[in-house]
């Protein structure tokens, strides 16, 4: 009898203090009612209303199944047959008013708990960063792990569009993307809260890489949509004020230790080109201080590379050549870096992680400095330094033809 | 005791604990997987990786019943099926056992009545609570399997929690002769618990009997 009522009592008050308010227990869904969402597209509408729009695409299942039945993948297809997302779109006041009216003309439930991207247009970004993202980051369906892109020149709703014209599922690419972006260190991913710290540490300034639309050939003079990363977007006040294009990023990414690999062309003396790649590289920021007062910058960056790559046929295993081919890397990445300076500064935003690097290594004076570092930053002398190492040159000693040559 | 099959002192102590290990998580497998998956797929999606969400949804697309309505039905087919291959002889027992799990199953999948990853789930299920090696403790994991599949679909992962709290405290009140049902987990101040549970020791190491027992002998024949 003991056990009994131990076990009810167990149970009452178990089942008695779920925090549920409405009823005693969860809510149920079925998995097969639900469409995932996996890309969000915010922008804002142009008509100076601020309203937003909200574009979301999931996987189509319906067409893959039926492909499958049918056996024959190109059969004649209408609406939402034969694309790769099913995409859905609509307009609201805020943007969980849109994502509220978005349900509403949804057969399925929106299931937000598997969105992987945002992708936030121009004209948004230009407005407000934070407002963009605040429901997402608020909200508990979804995730902070999802990943952030800007669209330079069209808006979301334009981008996850016309590439669903492709024959590509569009998280499928920008997956894709994200795993390549390490090859060229021009840009990088970002996720949610790694930009909701950045927001908050760097004076509300951030940057956020962006990726574009661009034609591309494909056979024979049938034009595809693709998407690009194109270098980054900066922000000061949580206004996009800017972009950093490829031919500068690597600099930016040079300065704030996100390079993984990436590849350099050179000349050589006799006119040639060299290719080296980076393997390792590192950046100090060693902040110089008279008094309280910041006086100058050094940055200074240690690069490591290899030599994979020669055009021409001649002798490079030699301290002479060695050198001369370190000294012109050195001059490549220094003015990639000069120029992205220069622009930050013109920006006034600190997207760079100065401000966190002074932070770390010299936090007493830097407690100074800290409420007056917008006044200071864009006035800063900075000045770098880069030396460059060439590390190895692979297996040939010699390039084909060398001896042919001599 | 209910792990412990007389093979294991047999073999290499490492072989032993391996198949002994792999029997703990098979009953936990036994007792739960049902009642998780039906508590994945309609109260937690955001748990399931998104890949093998969507291979689940278009698995499930035009099946008209409920997760827990399958499973629950499965569950009761699979009974059905094993006391079936019992009674009969064992020369068309064979024949049973294939008709039901490969006629059946496969028309039933094909026909749209029940996803086929819930006949993975129940298959897995099945061949875990084979393992066993002890018959009425796989009875008994058959009997609160299905409860453990009611609390899933009235509560999900909470519910399935509450169960198995409650059931730890009810095998926790069980004695048999005198030695806790838990024993060595909870009897004598955790004396043997190293020796003779999840890893099957070196039999050097064990040369006494369990204590828990309370034997007048404390030394093991042999």
């Amino acid at each position: 009898m003991r056990k009994v009522i131990v076990f009810s009592m167990i149970t009452l008050l178990l089942i008695s203090f779920t925090g549920c308010k409405k009823s005693f227990l969860p809510e149920s869904r079925e998995i097969d009612d639900l469409q995932l969402v996996q890309v969000i597209g915010i922008d804002m509408l142009p008509n100076g209303s601020h309203s937003f729009l909200i574009t979301i695409a999931s996987k189509n299942l319906a067409e893959e199944s039926s492909q499958v039945s049918s056996g024959s993948t190109d059969e004649e297809s209408t609406g939402s047959k034969g694309k790769k997302a099913l995409v859905l779109s609509s307009e609201g006041d805020t943007i969980f008013d849109a994502v509220r009216k978005l349900q509403t003309h949804s057969d399925k439930t929106l299931f937000w708990g598997h969105s992987y991207y945002y992708l936030i247009g121009e004209e948004a970004a230009r407005d407000n960063i934070s407002k963009c993202i605040d429901f997402f980051t608020r909200d508990h369906e979804l995730r902070v792990e999802s990943k952030i892109y800007i669209i330079k020149g069209s808006t979301a709703k334009d981008l996850i569009e016309q590439f669903n014209q492709s024959s590509y599922y569009i998280l499928d690419k920008l997956d894709s993307l994200g795993k390549n972006i390490k090859l060229l260190s021009k840009s990088e991913e970002m996720k949610i809260h790694e930009l909701m710290r950045f927001l908050d540490i760097h004076h509300a300034s951030a940057r956020i890489p962006c990726i574009y639309l661009v034609d591309r050939d494909k056979e024979r003079e049938k034009k595809i949509k693709d998407i690009d990363t194109c270098g980054y977007a900066i922000f000061s006040d949580l206004k996009l004020v800017g972009f950093i294009d490829t031919d500068i990023s690597r600099g930016l990414n040079l300065i704030t230790n996100t390079v993984n690999s990436s590849i350099v062309a050179v000349k050589d003396m006799t006119g040639q080109d060299v290719s080296l790649e980076i393997i390792n590289s590192k950046t100090e920021v060693i902040p110089f201080f008279n008094g309280d007062n910041l006086e100058r910058i050094l940055l200074k960056t240690k690069v490591v590379s290899n030599l994979g790559e020669i055009q021409s046929q001649i002798d490079f295993a030699n301290e002479s050549y060695i050198s001369y081919i370190e000294s012109r890397q050195s001059e490549v990445l220094k003015n990639e870096m000069e120029e992205v300076l220069k622009k930050v500064l013109e920006f006034r935003s600190d997207c760079l992680e100065i401000c966190d690097r002074i932070r770390l290594k010299r936090p007493l004076k830097w407690r100074k400095i800290e409420d007056k570092w917008m006044q200071i930053f864009p006035n800063i002398k900075f000045d770098i330094q880069v030396e460059s190492k060439v590390k190895g040159t692979y297996e040939l000693k010699e390039p084909s033809g060398y001896k042919w040559r001599e | 005791m209910f792990f412990q099959a007389p093979e294991d002192y047999a073999q290499n102590y490492v072989i032993g604990s391996f198949l002994r290990c792999i029997r703990y998580v098979n009953s936990l497998i036994a007792l739960l997987l049902p009642g998780f998956y039906i508590s994945i797929t309609t109260f937690h999606q955001e748990m399931i990786p998104t890949l093998l969400a969507i291979t689940i949804i278009r698995s499930k697309a035009e099946v008209p019943f409920p997760t827990s309505t399958s499973i629950i039905f499965m569950l009761l087919a699979f009974e059905v099926l094993i006391e079936a291959g019992f009674r009969l002889p064992r020369t068309i027992g064979q024949t049973i056992s294939i008709i039901g799990a490969l006629v059946v199953g496969q028309a039933a999948v094909q026909a749209k009545i029940i996803s086929p990853v819930v006949v993975i789930i129940i298959a897995l299920t099945g061949m875990a609570g084979f393992t066993m090696p002890n018959q009425d403790f796989a009875n008994a994991l058959r009997i609160y399997r299905l409860l453990f599949v009611l609390c899933a679909t009235i509560a999900g992962l909470y519910g399935l929690g509450l169960g198995f709290l409650l059931l730890v405290y009810h095998l926790n009140t069980i004695e048999t002769f005198g030695v806790p049902y838990f024993s060595p987990f909870v009897a004598n101040e955790g004396r043997d618990i190293t020796k003779d549970t999840i890893i099957r020791a070196p039999l050097h190491l064990m040369k006494k009997r369990p204590s828990s027992l309370k034997t007048t002998n404390k030394k093991r024949q042999g």
